[in-house]
């Protein structure tokens, strides 16, 4: 059993095969995390958030002062259109995640799941070969590369559903649908306004219906997180994880994670579709 | 810069960084907000923040509207806005229902830390001992017993 487990690590990390998709989903992400920078700037403009109350993990002498942190984004725009390009973009993928984490560190009401995970993507996605294609006035470099980078980003998606639906399993509240129901009603207008009838509104509201759609999200999670390494259940996988996510961001406001969720998909795709990640999971 | 790892520098990488993930993982709940442990949407509650000031002599003085104006050090009265010094997604709106999207817990640690740093940032008010926080709380549905706490200046 171990020895099997070994033999499939092995494969996983010395897999090779068409790195074109690492390249779209570069651009993806570069487009996200020019985004996040877009989003500081904003929040620039009604002012520096070290003038008012700010929680630091980090001592407050490392948290920047207005003048630095103006470097900060321009350093996060500077990342991010790098990345976009496909010019310098590893490193540049590197500089904007450590920014990213920077920032949550200085103040930790800026604290938010998909920062996390936006984070953690893009420095696997560093890793990866995703600067062999579209980059800015530079020919495709063809060939085969490594593809350990994809996995790995895999496996983060199976330990994020895999925490994620774990927590979830062992609080009571939220097995038994009490959060949920509340989250429905909290979101309630937002769901109407987007199409929803008011009749499913109502039974998501109910507590067996609640219930049931907590029991749902769970059970979807966790099935993922093993779904999406088994190649005969791959594409019933992809199919239930993007219509999980896409459901998830017309319930809530939640938008950017599930831009994350569908670039990191749509690399699980690319390389299910030149063969490569039946050929490193499967048995010998 | 050394970005493609050969199969051993793939191996370590992997070690380090799934071991960090691991790590806050198990470590999430020593923080209120549970941050880096991927427990999205732990809690669907609100808190209602009030707060008071303790004056010299002992009194309770409550703040109304968000706005208090205490006798300034140097004599003229000074004016002190709640919402300008402590905004979204901390409680920046007093006597009012706000959100509290990574729980209960982690809203109020922001209300006491918001406290702190208003106490810590208002040096011109020379009338105020203390800020005296109660905060109601609703967990998924359910009321809970109110929480009460004084952060001295």
């Amino acid at each position: 059993m171990i020895a099997e487990l070994l033999r499939v690590l092995g494969r996983l990390r010395d897999d090779e095969g068409d790195p074109t998709t690492f390249a779209l989903v570069r651009v993806g992400f570069g487009l996200l995390l020019l985004n996040e920078a877009r989003l500081a700037t904003d929040a620039m403009h009604s002012g520096f958030f070290g003038a008012y109350f700010h929680q630091p993990y980090l001592p407050e002498s490392l948290v920047p002062s207005e003048g630095f942190y103006e470097l900060v984004i321009a350093a996060q725009w500077i990342a991010g259109g790098l990345v976009v390009i496909g010019r310098y973009a590893r490193p540049a993928l590197l500089v904007a995640a450590s920014l990213l984490v920077y920032g949550m560190l200085c103040n930790r009401l800026e604290f938010h799941h998909y920062k996390h995970t936006m984070a953690a993507f893009s420095t696997l996605l560093a890793f990866s070969p995703c600067d062999r294609h579209l980059v800015l006035g530079r020919a495709a470099v063809p060939g085969p590369a490594p593809l350990w980078a994809a996995h790995a980003i895999k496996a983060q998606v199976s330990f994020m559903y895999l925490a994620s639906g774990g927590s979830k399993l062992f609080d009571p509240d939220w097995r038994g649908g009490l959060m949920m129901r509340g989250m429905v009603q909290s979101f309630a207008r937002l769901v109407r306004d987007r199409g929803a009838p008011q009749s499913v509104l109502d039974a998501m509201q109910n507590p067996l219906g609640a219930s049931l759609l907590a029991k749902g999200a769970i059970s979807t999670e966790l099935a993922l997180a093993v779904l999406l390494w088994w190649p005969r259940a791959f594409w019933v996988a992809v199919f239930v994880g993007v219509g999980f996510h896409v459901v998830i961001s017309l319930m809530t406001p939640v938008q950017l994670f599930t831009f994350e969720m569908l670039f990191v998909y749509l690399l699980f795709i690319g390389l299910r579709a030149s063969g490569r990640s039946d050929a490193a999971a499967a048995p010998a | 810069m050394g970005l493609d790892l050969t199969t051993r520098g793939r191996a370590v990488f992997c070690a380090l960084f799934f071991g960090s993930e691991i790590v806050l993982f198990a470590t999430a709940g020593l923080r209120t907000d549970r941050s880096y442990g991927f427990r999205m949407f732990p809690e669907a509650s609100t808190i209602t923040v009030h707060v008071s000031r303790r004056l010299r002599d002992g009194s309770v003085a409550p703040i109304v509207g968000g706005t208090w104006t205490p006798r300034g050090c140097d004599g003229p009265p000074h004016p002190f806005v709640w919402g300008k010094m402590v905004r979204f997604p901390a409680p920046g709106k007093l006597d009012a229902l706000v959100g509290a999207p990574y729980g209960v817990d982690n809203e109020v640690q922001r209300a006491h830390d918001a406290l702190a740093w208003v106490a810590a940032h208002t040096p011109e008010d020379c009338e105020t001992r203390a800020l005296v926080a109660h905060v109601e709380a609703v967990r998924n549905g359910r009321p809970i017993a109110p929480i009460d706490f004084e952060v001295p200046r």
